[in-house]
């Protein structure tokens, strides 16, 4: 009879998936019923049918009755037992082994977090992608003003013109808190005022009442408030509709908090008032804009549409003429990370480059880490050449060897993550402390940065096993039980560049870290153009302002006072000027803010030319004050006597220069200001009072004379360069994180270095013990190992010096002043890095040195 | 003892079993599948159905007679075990008291 020839690879894979005591008989059955066709049809649909027959048999019926060697019993009992034995006898190895990958994984695991957090923003909202905001682009005759603000007369355009976008609402913010209050509770809250279909746009859940016409301009007096305020007015939210507050508004319905996620925060919800006609026109940017798309694929026609319609009107309207406006309609879910700021931001933005510079960091420290594992997990799988060989002799399959090397690496690396996690969760408090951040450990928050980090575990817990479990598992045994393998073990190129790879990267960091603190030193520093320290800002304004700074001026500690209509350290306010001898045509827009004379002398502002506002304020409303930058802008021989016009109904004039102050952050550069004397005390919502000596005694007595003042307003202060600060969170939560980074980085990768050279010294003793036989002095012995390790990160040194250098200068760039960029933070880096490479080594170098050649070679 | 469930194609696997007496394995179930109640069945399913029925006690198996028209490879036989042979007996006896039920057959 002849041969059957079932298909090679059939029998290969069923080989494979079925197991070995049914193998035969299947097999058998296949032949039988092959043989059987072949007479029937013919070879080749017998060939078809056993085909199909065999791929039948990759059911879970058959591969579920196969048990996998590993996992019996003995095996299994005997592998634990030789992992944890492992783990004991180098208890020092694997403690640094496993906690270098956990804090990696743990800073890793955050990051993402806070990166995946920063993502997330403002897509909890339904249909997110529809939902856009109009913010605008001002061209202000050289200087470029984006805000999220658009023009007033959008609403009614759009209502009438643009069937695409199913909803628009206006929004606004009150600006500051508001008190609310119900019989006995007071409650301080944020609230916007917004129209109807604000409620259409965004998907609110809605736990009482009822929204449909909470916001109509027919029911002023109806308000709606968030679940959170409703249980700090009222107690609980279930019962509190129809409930009238002190002021009269009723409350409507009570909706779910607003995320932490969200762009827009606020703890209530008015109608918005229908405009008068000046107040809604093309030319005025007053107000946010939210519309939702039925269909997106429209927003690039009615963007370029409306674009139109406001270069129209703008341009028919004479106030307006001439102005150069851009419309952009931008996605709700990129006005977080936007690569442009956009003034009027309802709350803090986020800022993209930080989540790319934290990302790049935790790519770096799990590198790392990843990096230092991998080294050390192969140095200790050399070290157990032995172990392997023995098994070899009586009788492992090579298999089981790459099963028990790569599964003890990948337990490790479990064990790892498992620390990680904890880590992670218990510095999740301080962290969100740090970065101002509400993270609570929930999937939504967890769910993919935990992939993530769960795939650099997979990965690393893999690459580390690779190399012991096929390299080891081919050598022969005689040749692993008779000591070092003749292969060059882990002195390879590879894990030499793996080092540099690590010092490359934490040398980065380390100069990072110095640069972005000379930055923050320098902000700390800079000659602001006024004094911040000693100034008490008043968040509030005081009807009777004058009386209140008259009696508080009288007591000790008080050096001076005055007033202002917006925050020093963010200015925002422009208008549009115009004056004689100006050769550019269209208007320009100007920062203004308007103060009482004593402004120059509580903020310490310099005079440079001219006089400052008269004492008394009547007679000197129309008198204007510049800083340098506006006077360099109206490019006349002398400023002094300039009229300027728009800035008030019947004009004003510059009576004197003033030195530049930097009223914005600096990351811009300083802009033309000019500076208003106000008669309307209503005007001031800011006060700020410079004191001299104990602090706590002043703001007493500041606190005490405000009550006496003003009954219904509140007292909230702040200190003016706790203001100024405020404007570099962002800067300081990354210079901290850098320093915990740099600290990070450089202390594993020491670690790594530690367990490579102490390696190195091991499996070179002999050859060191033969060259102090021949004469080989101990410091020469001492430098030729030192420096085995030390030109690794001599070269990672040079390697990144220059990236770092680079991605320095780009930093700064962001900044309009900067501190001087200079080559010390990367020879300081550097540096570090060498030395603490350097005691690294010595320790071992020094047992080479110290070398009893006798000793090691009688052991032989 | 609480009545076990077989399922239709298990019941079928495990009759033929019982006919094919000591001469059951899994190309002979095939045919006989095929030549009995004319259905085409796939070999892979008649083996898994038996290694589940041989787990539940149902029939038990012997490895015998390698013949050259399987290449060399030996058999597995399987024949039936009280157990299977009870619980064939209840079903049977199952469907007979529903069909006495049936009223259209009455």
């Amino acid at each position: 009879m002849e041969n059957p020839h079932l298909p090679k690879w059939i029998v290969v894979m069923l080989r494979w998936i079925c197991p070995a005591d049914l193998f035969e008989m299947i097999e058998g059955d296949l032949i039988e019923q092959f043989n059987i066709d072949r007479q029937r049809f013919g070879p080749a649909p017998a060939r078809r049918k056993a085909i199909l027959h065999a791929l039948d048999f990759v059911r879970l019926g058959i591969l579920a009755r196969n048990s996998m060697p590993s996992f019996n019993a003995p095996i299994a009992s005997h592998f634990f037992r030789f992992f944890f034995r492992g783990i004991k006898k180098h208890a020092g190895y694997s403690f640094i082994n496993i906690s270098g990958l956990a804090l990696g994984l743990a800073t890793v695991l955050l990051m993402m977090i806070y990166v995946f957090d920063e993502y997330r923003y403002d897509r909890s909202y339904q249909d997110s992608e529809k939902i856009f905001r109009i913010v605008s682009k001002i061209d202000m005759g050289g200087e470029v003003l984006y805000t999220s603000f658009s023009p007033n007369a959008l609403s009614d355009a759009i209502k009438h013109d643009y069937p695409q976008i199913e909803y628009i609402t206006r929004a606004s913010l009150f600006g500051m808190s508001q008190s609310l209050a119900f019989e006995k509770s007071e409650v301080s809250a944020e609230g916007i005022a917004a129209d109807q279909a604000f409620f259409n746009i965004f998907s609110f859940q809605c736990l009482a009442g009822n929204l449909a016409t909470a916001l109509e301009p027919s029911n002023p007096a109806s308000i709606v408030i968030t679940k959170d305020l409703a249980i700090k007015l009222f107690g609980q939210y279930h019962d509190v509709v129809g409930k009238v507050l002190k002021d009269g508004r009723r409350v409507s319905a009570v909706i779910e908090n607003v995320a932490n996620t969200s762009h827009i925060h606020f703890d209530f919800v008015t109608a918005f008032m229908p405009y008068t006609p000046e107040m809604a026109i093309w030319g005025n940017f007053g107000s946010y804009h939210y519309v939702k798309f039925k269909d997106t694929r429209n927003v690039p026609d009615v963007q370029s549409s409306l674009q139109a319609l406001m270069v129209n009107r703008l341009s028919a309207d004479p106030r307006t003429a001439g102005f150069k406006g851009t419309l952009r309609f931008q996605p709700l879910t990129s006005i977080h990370l936007d690569e442009i700021s956009y003034s009027m931001e309802p709350s803090g933005k986020g800022n993209k480059q930080y989540a790319i510079i934290f990302t790049v960091l935790a790519v770096f420290i799990l590198s790392i880490a990843c990096i230092n594992f991998t080294n050390l997990a192969t140095v200790r799988g050399i070290r157990r050449a032995k172990e392997i060989g023995v098994r070899k002799t009586i009788g492992a399959v090579r298999i089981q060897l790459v099963m028990q090397l790569l599964g003890e690496s990948m337990i490790a690396a479990t064990i790892a993550m498992g620390i990680a996690l904890t880590l992670a969760t218990l510095a999740l408090g301080p962290f969100n402390t740090l970065t101002q951040k509400h993270i609570t450990f929930d999937f939504q928050s967890f769910g993919v940065p935990l992939l993530i980090s769960f795939g650099a575990m997979v990965l690393s817990g893999i690459l580390s096993g690779l190399y012991p479990a096929f390299v080891l598992s081919s050598v022969k045994a005689s040749s692993l039980i008779k000591g070092i393998p003749s292969v060059n073990m882990g002195g390879g190129y590879l894990s030499k560049s793996l080092v540099v790879l690590q010092f490359t990267f934490s040398i980065m960091i380390v100069s990072g870290t110095l640069v972005v603190y000379s930055q923050l030193h320098y902000i700390r520093n800079k000659n602001l153009g006024y004094q911040r320290e000693n100034i008490i800002r008043i968040h509030n304004g005081s009807k009777k302002y004058a009386l209140f700074k008259t009696e508080l001026l009288t007591h000790a500690g008080i050096k001076s006072i005055c007033a202002a209509d917006q925050d020093l350290t963010q200015v925002f306010g422009a208008g549009g000027v115009d004056w004689p001898g100006r050769t550019s045509s269209g208007p320009v827009l100007v920062h203004s803010i308007a103060v009482d004379p004593d402004f120059l002398e509580t903020m310490k502002i310099s005079l440079v030319k001219g006089r400052n506002f008269n004492p008394d304020g009547k007679l000197d409303t129309a008198a204007l004050l510049v800083n340098e930058e506006a006077a360099r802008l109206f490019a006349v021989d002398d400023p002094i006597g300039l009229p300027i016009r728009g800035i008030n109904k019947s004009g004003a004039t510059v009576v004197g220069v003033v030195q530049d102050f930097h009223f914005k952050s600096i990351h811009e550069k300083v802009a033309p200001i000019l500076i208003q004397r106000r008669n309307n005390e209503f005007f001031y919502n800011n006060i700020m009072v410079r004191v001299e000596g104990d602090m706590q005694q002043n703001i007493a007595t500041i606190e005490k004379t405000w009550k006496q003042f003003n009954t219904e307003d509140t007292f909230a202060y702040s200190f003016i360069d706790d203001d100024f600060a405020s404007l570099y969170r962002t800067e300081e939560v990354t210079e901290t994180l850098f320093k915990v980074f740099a600290g990070l980085g450089i202390i594993i990768a020491c670690l790594g270095l530690f367990g490579l050279s102490s390696f190195t010294v091991e499996m070179k003793s002999k050859e060191y013990s033969i060259r102090k036989v021949l004469g080989a002095s101990s410091s020469s012995l001492f430098y030729s190992s030192s420096m085995n390790h030390l030109t690794l990160v001599l070269i990672a040194t040079l390697v990144a010096g220059p990236l770092a250098y680079y991605f320095a200068a780009q930093w700064l760039g962001t900044f309009a002043y900067h501190a001087p960029l200079s080559m010390s933070p990367f020879v300081i880096a550097g540096s570090i890095s060498i030395l603490l490479a350097f005691a690294t080594v010595a320790y071992q170098s020094v047992r080479v040195a110290l070398t009893k050649p006798n000793e090691i070679l009688r052991a032989e | 003892m609480p009545k076990e469930y077989l399922g239709e194609f298990e019941e079928l696997v495990l009759t033929l079993v019982a006919i094919l007496d000591k001469e059951a394995y899994g190309n002979a179930i095939v045919k006989e599948i095929e030549e009995q109640v004319h259905r085409q069945v796939n070999l892979g399913g008649v083996h898994v159905t038996l290694y589940r029925l041989e787990d539940k006690g149902y029939i038990k198996s012997r490895v015998g007679g390698a013949t050259t028209e399987r290449g060399g490879r030996r058999k597995r036989f399987f024949t039936i075990t009280a157990a299977g042979l009870a619980v064939l007996k209840a079903m049977k006896e199952d469907r007979q008291h529903l069909w006495n039920l049936i009223p259209q057959l009455k």
